[in-house]
């Protein structure tokens, strides 16, 4: 079990979920708009939505989108963004990705962006989504990930991850995020590592999770002693000020509900 | 801005999956199995199994 749960985190942490943390993220955004094939009669469903930025960026594209999130504080932060954005098809509530409060075969689209390394469960979220989806309805999933093939980075990356959030679960590889896809019963469609491409600086990822004291100097240490595979695959730098940078990598796929079961 | 019709038709009770029936004061959602109360904060339901409590 993560030491923190997600929404303990997240209800502390809200209000640091800013335009900056939409910038680091932005790439992801794109593409998932780009694959997901909105039309304006669409209902979607933002699982995770957090503060409400991929909420808000759907809203436009569709008839409604339902943000759902286990934060209210999140919630709270995420409304505000719609009334500002001047969005008003956007509808929040709280709820846990595992055991989403829906009706079955109610939304054409369902997606999660940047959240489903807190899951508990990936796969019973998977097995959800699958559930509230019309048939051909679109599942669409963009996250932090790891190489493939490389047992030493994943378990360096997913420890500083731990190290600076608590409720952090794990960031899964392509490989794991196929069998998840597949097993829910989905076509698995499109799958890409979608770089990053502007370099975040450890000090701001760092308060945007309130880590600090100890825990903030292990992370700093393991990134000054990080050995060069880790470096090279996260193109890890020191600025002239003392500062760190890496940059992620991202998964995002896009599936789809089958029409139709075939039976036997 | 209280909860709207077309959110009341797609929303079930994330246990059991069954239907919610809005409580007359309109403080919660309560699911007609298993009896649970989904409160509502700040016009938002709180669909956790953890804030809901079962009224008979």
């Amino acid at each position: 079990m993560p030491s923190r749960t997600s929404q303990e985190q997240f209800d502390r942490q809200a209000p640091h979920y800013n335009a900056q943390w939409n910038a680091w993220n932005s790439e992801s955004l794109a593409w998932l708009i780009e694959h997901a094939d909105c039309r304006k009669s669409d209902r979607w469903l933002d699982v995770a939505t957090g503060a409400g930025f991929t909420a808000v960026a759907f809203a436009p594209l569709v008839a409604e989108v339902t943000g759902l999130d286990v934060s209210a504080a999140m919630l709270n932060e995420a409304r505000g963004r719609a009334r500002a954005a001047g969005v008003a098809n956007v509808v929040f509530e709280t709820g846990a990705a595992e055991s989403l409060p829906f009706g079955s075969d109610v939304f054409d689209g369902v997606v999660c962006r940047l959240a489903a390394h807190h899951f508990v469960s990936v796969p019973r979220f998977a097995a959800e989504a699958y559930r509230v989806l019309r048939p051909g309805g679109r599942l669409l999933i963009a996250d932090t990930t790891e190489p493939d093939d490389a047992p030493g980075v994943d378990a360096w990356q997913n420890q500083i991850d731990d190290l600076r959030d608590g409720s952090h679960i794990r960031n899964y590889t392509s490989a794991e995020w196929r069998g998840f896809v597949n097993g829910a019963g989905f076509a698995l469609e499109d799958l890409q590592q979608v770089p990053e491409s502007v370099p975040i600086s450890l000090r701001d990822w760092l308060q945007k999770a309130g880590c600090e004291g100890p825990a903030a100097a292990e992370v700093r240490r393991r990134f000054l002693e990080a050995p060069p595979e880790v470096v090279q695959t996260f193109s890890i730098a020191q600025t002239a000020d003392g500062d760190i940078t890496f940059q992620w990598l991202r998964i995002a796929l896009s599936a789809r509900k089958p029409e139709m079961t075939v039976l036997g | 801005m209280a909860i709207s019709k077309d959110l009341l038709e797609i929303l079930v009770c994330p246990v059991c999956k069954a239907s919610l029936e809005m409580k007359p004061d309109e403080s919660g959602l309560k699911c007609v199995e298993c009896h649970r109360v989904y409160p509502i904060r700040d016009d938002i339901p709180v669909m956790l199994v953890d804030e809901a409590r079962i009224e008979e």
